[in-house]
């Protein structure tokens, strides 16, 4: 993307005013989308973005500069922008750029850019057709697919010259089910990862799109979900967003390093029951949250978070490990150039425990059996959660019985670590997009199904 | 490469590539932020940023390429994908592009107070607010991070229609986070302000606000599960207020995705509901002259007396339906936007409200808004923080809750509406509701 010696001299000029770190990182994208209706392509887009992002450090202050005006000129300009932030010191100089080797883990077999766009749409077209043929009462389908293309270079004056290149395919797929003015909704969007056009032998598209029309038709004669304090029973695959948002975010040095975080200065300690243990593991070959290096030019790691129960490690970037004293591990992310990178998640898994789902639900009186979710929030000062479930059944005496609709799961991050009581033995990942303060980054989520002894239950009876 | 050199030399490229018609829309935008912790600014940004539209018409379909690299060897690959994905559109709705010949009215949007903001000295402002914070109240045990900032757009759109418009706006704002501790009681408050108003420039005021919010939450308790009566706060209410976008967008209602369908000339609320957008709405945060498609906005009220008067319309939609486009375009696949969408003030104030409630729950802050929503049913699930109401006044702090109901029956089960309207920098504004029939999940 740029010479060596462009980007020297720009690291230079960003460490003119006695800056003790500088960082070039450039990022060039392609995204092509296109968007199925009732299987006919409602929408097709295109993307193409460049940009620039120059940063300062000096001490635990930053400064950041960003721009999509990639000429000699601009860059300079903008590097002494960020440069201007610091004042009154000496400058420093870069000492030579070397590049970083790693092993490319995720290599895609064919480019979704050389893949027939007519040909794709066919693809969801047939989806969109199986849907329909599945059940008289489906009314409405939507198919979408999304892949991307990013290409990154980092180099700061700590020599460090990374590059790397990022693709990103998803498939998102929803069905409406109608039945006498009664209407209900159910998607699914796990389908994705570093991958090109190999997706599509990959999955099972069809049979992915019956499973959806199942549970958008059975929703249909799903009741009102109780609502107040029971225990819950959480599926495995996307069940594991309660553990990135009751704790995953609060285990990342953003909140951590000033001391926010109700994690903070706890390494070493019991946070959570001896069945838990968790990871966050950016190298899964191809998963959706896996990166080879990260935002800063880290190569990925594997980070035991939980062991046992015990709190071991954090999610770190560089700037957040000035504050802690400690290292980048690799978790340093953003959606573009237009963010400051900090630390943030790749796919976080709690491991698998010993029961398998039957023995959990057997084991459980009464209670909640949330198979899936739809997605959720947290505020990492107070560690309060919230997320909906999209598919949930009653349990009554150690069996699954009724369906019911429209729960939330609200707690405390702090109070369910200790409350997850069982952990089975069917872990499963899925993707989603995870917002926070460096935008919206491609994260996995997973865990096998697990119960927690309380949880508040917020449905509509 | 020079925008202006870059944009004509693409519309002589795309004029050269056989399409019907097309349109460029470019953005442009700077931004200056700085965030302040323990004393000192830790943060700092300053940056700017272009992106361009172009939307090309062939064979009667439209296809996007969006650009941020003004280079000009980029431009056969920008027509090229746009072009393509226009072919590759297979549903058979009309498109249009607007020929820009219908009348704007001038409207002044939001914009900072221009000469108090160059009197504002942001670090010493930001440091002051820190210090007012710690000083407020021995609670208050972090102050989390102060951040400022302040930027511009300028968006120009063209077509080969005739169309020619553009647009500068400015903004500003200063926001302030802070944590209260009371032996385990652990809570934070937040105050931001967009620098329109008088009060946006006092340091104590908004340190104050914010620790305010954050005190009055300690040692809060969960409800009581069950039915209730329940008022939001009027700022809280935009929230719920927004999903009026969706449910009321033509677009939506087109593919069957809002049970607004089929409803327009029938009640939809309360009769002492009134839901209005208005895109010309005087220092409002989403005021415009002209929507994402280039067409003039003009006010209109989308329920009146609790009937739906009418569905929020693209070029698209409002041909596709046989009606006059609205003005709410947002500029791609004939997708809607509201612009500043309000719920009409009613005659009572909050307090005679809260007394006429008498007991009940108070809400003002409600999360996990955009997955608890579901738009083709209506169910809604929300996390919620609040306070009992107790004998018609505010009282103690409510924590871990939800509320949950249908969402086109909260539009009918709205009991009173307080006279104190107020808008968000969303452009979403309501005044105090009271509402029956919502489920309360806690103990």
């Amino acid at each position: 993307m740029f010479d060596k010696k462009l980007v020297a001299e720009i690291l230079d000029e960003a460490l003119s005013t006695g800056a003790d770190f500088a960082e070039f990182f450039a990022e060039d994208c392609k995204v092509r989308n296109l968007a199925l209706g009732d299987g006919k392509v409602e929408s097709a887009g295109a993307v193409l973005s460049r940009g620039v992002g120059i940063r300062v450090f000096d001490g635990v202050f930053q400064a950041y500069a960003y721009t999509n005006l990639t000429d000699r000129e601009s860059l300079l300009k903008t590097a002494r922008k960020a440069a201007a932030a610091i004042a009154g010191k000496a400058g420093n100089k870069v000492i030579n750029l070397v590049d970083t080797a790693f092993e490319d883990k995720h290599k895609i077999k064919i480019s979704p850019f050389k893949f027939d766009r007519v040909q794709e749409a066919d693809i969801y077209r047939r989806v969109s057709d199986k849907m329909f043929a599945a059940s008289p009462l489906i009314s409405r389908t939507d198919v979408s697919g999304g892949y991307k293309n990013r290409r990154i270079l980092v180099a700061n004056s700590d020599g460090v010259w990374a590059e790397d290149e990022q693709n990103r395919m998803r498939i998102v797929m929803s069905a409406i089910a109608s039945r006498d003015g009664l209407n209900e909704q159910a998607g699914e969007s796990n389908i994705g990862g570093l991958f090109g056009a190999e997706i599509f032998d990959l999955y099972n598209l069809e049979e992915i799109a019956e499973d959806v029309v199942r549970r958008a038709v059975n929703k249909l004669d799903a009741c009102a979900c109780p609502t107040g304090m029971m225990p819950v029973v959480i599926g495995n695959e996307f069940g594991g967003v309660i553990f990135h948002e009751a704790c995953g975010h609060s285990l990342e040095a953003t909140k951590v390093a000033t001391g926010s975080s109700v994690f903070s200065g706890k390494l070493g300690q019991k946070i959570a029951s001896e069945v838990v243990t968790a990871v966050d593991d950016a190298t899964i070959p191809n998963a959706w949250g896996s990166i080879n290096i990260d935002d800063e030019g880290t190569p990925a790691q594997r980070k035991v978070l939980i062991e046992k129960g015990v709190l071991k490690n954090y999610m770190v970037d560089r700037f957040g490990g000035r504050r802690m004293k400690m290292p980048s591990n690799g978790s340093a992310r953003r959606e573009s150039y237009k963010f400051i990178p900090t630390s943030r998640m790749s796919n976080t898994l709690i491991l698998n425990g010993k029961s398998t789902e039957e023995e959990i639900i057997s084991a459980t009186e009464s209670g909640l059996f949330a198979r899936n979710m739809s997605g959720g929030s947290v505020h990492p000062t107070t560690g309060e959660f919230n997320f909906s479930v999209d598919e949930a059944y009653l349990i009554e005496k150690g069996k699954i019985t009724k369906q019911v609709k429209g729960a939330k799961l609200i707690g405390h991050g702090a109070d369910i670590l200790p409350n997850i009581d069982m952990v089975g033995n069917n872990m499963a990942y899925a993707c989603g997009m995870c917002g926070s303060v460096s935008g919206s980054i491609p994260t996995t989520v997973g865990q096998p199904t697990i119960r927690v002894k309380a949880l508040t239950v917020g449905g509509q009876k | 490469m020079d925008m202006q050199k870059f944009i004509d030399k693409l519309c002589v490229a795309v004029q050269q590539s056989g399409v019907e018609a097309f349109q460029i829309e470019y953005d442009y935008a700077e931004r200056k932020m700085l965030e302040l912790f323990d004393g000192k600014i830790e943060k700092q940004s300053d940056t700017e940023n272009q992106t361009l539209l172009l939307a090309v018409m062939k064979n009667g379909k439209i296809g996007y390429c969006s650009c941020g690299n003004l280079d000009e060897a980029v431009i056969p690959e920008v027509v090229k994908a746009a072009k393509e994905n226009a072919l590759l559109i297979g549903e058979t709705e009309e498109n249009f592009f607007y020929d820009g010949k219908g009348e704007y009215s001038a409207a002044e949007a939001y914009h900072p107070l221009s000469g108090r903001m160059a009197a504002l000295n942001p670090v010493a402002f930001m440091q002051e607010i820190e210090k007012k914070a710690y000083a407020a109240d021995k609670r208050i045990t972090q102050v989390q991070k102060v951040v400022f900032s302040k930027g511009k757009t300028r968006r120009i759109m063209r077509n080969s229609l005739g169309l020619d418009l553009s647009r500068e706006d400015e903004s500003a704002s200063c926001s302030v986070m802070v944590t209260a501790e009371d032996g385990n009681s652990k809570e934070w408050g937040l105050k931001g302000v967009a620098f329109d108003k008088g009060e946006d420039f006092d340091a104590a005021f908004i340190a104050g606000k914010a620790v305010e919010n954050a005190l009055s939450r300690l040692n809060g308790m969960k409800p009581e599960s069950g039915m209730t009566k329940v008022v939001f706060e009027n700022k809280c209410f935009c929230d719920i207020l927004a999903f009026v976008e969706g449910i009321a967008s033509a677009l939506n209602v087109q593919k069957q995705k809002s049970q607004f369908a089929g409803k327009i000339g029938q009640l939809a609320a309360a009769p002492i509901v009134t839901i209005t957008d208005d895109p010309l709405l005087k220092g409002g945060y989403a005021t415009t002259p002209f929507d994402g498609e280039g067409v003039p906005t003009r006010k209109k009220d989308i329920i009146a007396g609790g009937v739906l008067q009418t569905y929020l319309h693209s070029l698209k939609t409002a041909h596709k339906d046989g009606v006059v486009p609205t003005g709410n375009g947002a500029g791609r696949n004939g997708i809607v936007e509201a612009m500043n969408l309000y719920l009409q003030p009613g005659d009572v104030s909050k307090q005679e409200l809260l007394e006429r409630v008498k007991d009940g729950i108070y809400i003002d802050r409600l999360n996990g808004l955009h997955a608890g929503f579901h738009m083709v049913s209506g169910d809604f699930s929300f996390g919620a923080r609040g306070y009992l109401i107790e004998n018609g006044k505010i009282g103690r702090p409510l924590v871990q809750f939800t509320v949950a109901g249908n969402y086109y029956r909260l539009l009918k089960d709205i009991k009173m509406i307080a006279d104190d309207l107020e808008f968000k920098t969303s452009g979403f504004g309501s005044p105090t509701v009271w509402v029956d029939g919502l489920t309360i999940g806690g103990k």
